[in-house]
């Protein structure tokens, strides 16, 4: 993660921890509205400064990646496996341990640019993640892409409702 | 839609400094008045220490019980006070260097040994009580009569020693305290001594 962003992985922070009465989603399976398997939670991606989860990082299920029916846009190696899910983008079931996507759909998945697990994340990259899951989204922080404090204060990384 | 916040974990150190300081208060107030009350008995005896044994006692042909007796008495001769302590611990060691000498000459004392046994049980556990000289007395007794009884069976020539054993026991009178009878308390203990020292030579 990039420090300027104030991106980390929790993974990395050893003197955070998910908050009392939140779950700790990592290792919970992910599916789309269909209840298609995505893949799992491999960790969780924080704005330090603000103290919450702004993406989700998601190991993509193999059966999604050597999907033939799903569209092919990008050229990945082996293992480029993962992609960053904004939580907006999300809702928890606890009592089934589960994480259901409601945003995106399964093909969509299928048509983004993941990355190797543990590699640097850049805002272009974000920029262009949140282009393929919101194709309709012409917001000026998406294409302003240099506004820091702007960027993760949109729907797709805070609770609606 | 989801929302997971996080936070600064608590540090762990507070947590052991408590449970550290809950551990030294109980030692503290379940054992450490267990410990002070034995150094305070240890104090309050003027008994010398018997691992120390004298000379006489280590040159002599006998077996570890009476030179341990003979041992106490001797290094108790100038303690002119006869506490509680005192007592218990030299009807101790006598019953057990009469009955190491009568298994040396094969001499059965089981009997009598019982009730010498009783009667310190009863000087032992109940300090206080003004029939102390009485238990105090009988245990003499009896135990003078054992000695009278190894030395007749194995000594003829410690007669007179073993007499005076006798007399200084029947000396011992239970209707006096004991504190006001002391001398003659030692005198019993020093007898019986002198007759166990004259039996290992």
């Amino acid at each position: 993660m990039d420090d300027l962003r104030k991106l980390y992985r929790l993974d990395e922070l050893s003197d955070y921890k998910v908050a009392s009465h939140y779950p700790d989603i990592r290792g919970w399976k992910i599916t789309d509205a269909n209840n298609l398997v995505i893949g799992t939670v491999d960790d969780l991606i924080v704005n330090k400064a603000e103290e919450r989860v702004v993406y989700l990082d998601l190991e993509v299920d193999k059966k999604l990646i050597d999907d033939r029916d799903t569209p092919v846009i990008e050229i990945h190696n082996d293992d480029e496996n993962h992609l960053l899910l904004p939580i907006g983008a999300v809702s928890i079931d606890e009592s089934n341990k589960s994480v259901i996507c409601n945003d995106v759909s399964y093909a969509t998945f299928g048509r983004a640019k993941r990355f190797r697990k543990g590699e640097n994340i850049n805002r272009e990259y974000e920029t262009a993640l949140l282009r393929t899951y919101y194709p309709n989204d012409d917001s000026d922080t998406l294409r302003n892409k240099n506004q820091d404090d702007d960027f993760y204060r949109r729907s797709h990384f805070e609770r609606r409702g | 839609m989801a929302e997971i916040k996080i936070e600064k974990k608590k540090p762990v150190w507070p947590w052991i400094v408590a449970a550290l300081v809950i551990a030294a208060l109980v030692y503290f107030i379940f054992f450490w008045d267990k410990n002070d009350e034995q150094e305070v008995i240890q104090e309050t005896t003027d008994v010398t220490n018997t691992d120390t044994v004298s000379d006489e006692a280590q040159t002599m042909n006998g077996n570890g019980e009476v030179a341990a007796y003979i041992a106490f008495i001797e290094n108790n001769r100038n303690n002119m006070g006869l506490d509680h302590e005192f007592t218990n611990e030299a009807f101790t060691k006598l019953i057990a260097a009469t009955e190491a000498k009568a298994a040396d000459v094969n001499y059965d004392i089981t009997r009598d040994m019982t009730q010498v046994k009783e009667y310190a049980d009863k000087i032992t556990n109940d300090p206080y009580e003004t029939t102390h000289a009485n238990s105090i007395g009988k245990a003499a007794t009896t135990l003078a009569g054992i000695l009278q009884g190894i030395q007749q069976n194995s000594y003829p020539d410690l007669s007179a020693d073993a007499g005076e054993v006798m007399s200084a026991a029947n000396s011992i009178d239970p209707s006096k305290l004991t504190l006001d009878q002391k001398d003659t308390v030692k005198s019993f203990f020093d007898e019986a001594s002198d007759l166990l020292n004259n039996m290992n030579k």
